[in-house]
């Protein structure tokens, strides 16, 4: 379970989330929509750790655990997996390689031929070629290519919650559909807490998920179900926000239900 | 193989080559070094002759100081040299790689990584004779930084030709934190990391 109360993310002094809250209960995936600028990839760097984004105030735990005291390798050790808008491109490291010793260092026994079977598997599994296996990661890779390896990753890695920035950016029709589909059967197999951050409801016709929000001023100002993505679709987010902002008591029903 | 001698010839060698004194080595047919020991202060000529063609991979913690490397192409030879050096100490090397005649083909491509804080200074030199024609050199040089101000690339091309295809660049880096960040995000210390990062620049990446 995640739960964040009254947080704050600063970048470089910059307060960019002002007071946000949220609870992610296992296996629930929630969606954060919001225009350009708001702080939702911000979020999602934070979460991990990233450097130049702090935490200035709020609670943030992990299961019970203080996230803010966490490192990125101690956050990831605990099976959360960050997939961001443009993973970088790694010259000469491959995903075996890496794959591997992401492995041992979570204290798993890598057995080489079980390793490699279950590469082949999840290879066919996302439509990947098998050499992509032995590339390094994400160097040469398009942008649909990019996300299908970390998809690839994440198979492998078998992580229990999935912070996903704006997978869908840079996507066509069918590698959207194929990298979203195979996030779902991930998730029917695993069932881990998903966050992802989207624009698009094409995404989260084939992802639902349980609650959507709409983040806004650094904060969350408004929250549905997946109900609520199809009206930002056809309203955009002024009217949406404008017409549609909680009441003090839909907030308290909300609170009350998390 | 030790040489010893000034000057001595070999036809379609493969292996590494122990050289314990300026030499001059003449190499015909297909010919691959995997490995090079010299001395400080030597001057080494390769000298390839007419058609006979080098791959020249080279993985090595060392290199002795003040070692002159001079590469000789007549006609028709091709040259392929990868060179991954992991250096511990200082480290002066020079590389020439001249192209005497014609059609010639040279592929140079050189991976430094300082990993103590020694200096390494890399001079290499690419050369194509006066009047010669349809000569190929391509030349890149690729350091990554992990001490600052470890290390110098001094890349040049002299053309006296005007019938090549030639190009050179030489490039440094440090660790890119993003690429940290990224491999911490799945679980990677730092140290690992950056050794992980090293060791695929180095092309030591164990499939």
């Amino acid at each position: 379970m995640l739960e964040m109360k009254h947080v704050e993310i600063c970048v470089e002094e910059k307060k960019i989330i002002k007071d946000l809250s949220l609870t992610i209960q296992d296996g629930e995936i929630h969606a954060i929509m919001g225009p350009n600028g708001v702080g939702k990839s911000t979020l999602c760097k934070a979460l991990m750790k990233s450097p130049g984004y702090t935490f200035t105030g709020g609670t943030c735990k992990l299961n019970g655990e203080d996230m803010t005291q966490l490192s990125t390798t101690d956050i990831s050790r605990r099976k959360v997996f960050y997939i961001s808008q443009n993973p970088p491109a790694i010259e000469g490291v491959t995903n075996a390689e890496m794959l591997r010793m992401a492995l041992t260092v979570n204290g798993e026994k890598i057995d080489i031929f079980a390793f490699n079977k279950k590469c082949n598997e999840i290879c066919a599994r996302i439509h990947l070629p098998k050499s992509f296996v032995h590339r390094a990661i994400n160097d040469g890779m398009s942008g649909g290519e990019r996300k299908k390896n970390e998809l690839f990753h994440m198979w492998m890695l078998n992580p229990s919650f999935l912070i996903l920035d704006e997978i869908d950016s840079g996507l066509d029709v069918d590698a959207l559909k194929t990298v979203a589909s195979s996030i779902m059967d991930y998730y029917k197999e695993y069932h881990p807490s998903i966050l992802i951050i989207t624009h698009h409801t094409q995404l989260l016709d084939i992802i639902k998920p349980d609650f959507v929000h709409i983040l806004h001023d650094g904060k969350i100002i408004k929250t549905g179900t997946a109900e609520l993505a199809t009206i930002i679709e056809k309203n955009g987010y002024e009217e949406t926000i404008g017409t549609k902002k909680l009441s003090e008591e839909e907030k308290d029903e909300y609170n009350e239900n998390r | 193989m030790k040489i010893d001698e000034p000057i001595t010839s070999l036809t379609n060698f493969e292996g590494t080559l122990w050289i314990t004194k300026d030499s001059h080595v003449h190499l015909n047919g297909k010919n691959k070094i995997e490995g090079l020991t010299c001395e400080e202060n030597n001057q080494i000529t390769i000298e390839l002759e007419d058609d006979a063609s080098l791959i020249w991979i080279e993985h090595t913690t060392h290199f002795p100081q003040n070692v002159t490397i001079i590469i000789l192409e007549n006609n028709h030879t091709k040259l392929d040299l990868s060179w991954y050096l992991e250096l511990e100490e200082n480290t002066k090397l020079n590389l020439e790689n001249k192209l005497l005649g014609n059609e010639n083909e040279s592929h140079l491509q050189i991976h430094a990584v300082n990993v103590k804080a020694s200096t390494c200074q890399i001079k290499s030199t690419g050369y194509i004779k006066k009047d010669t024609q349809d000569n190929q050199f391509e030349e890149e040089l690729k350091g990554l930084i992990l001490y600052p101000n470890t290390m110098i690339f001094l890349p040049e091309l002299i053309v006296d030709s005007n019938k090549i295809n030639a190009k050179h660049n030489a490039t440094m880096k440090c660790i890119d934190e993003e690429e940290i960040f990224y491999l911490a995000s799945k679980g990677i210390s730092r140290e690992t990391s950056i050794e992980l990062i090293k060791n695929g620049f180095l092309n030591k990446t164990q499939n």
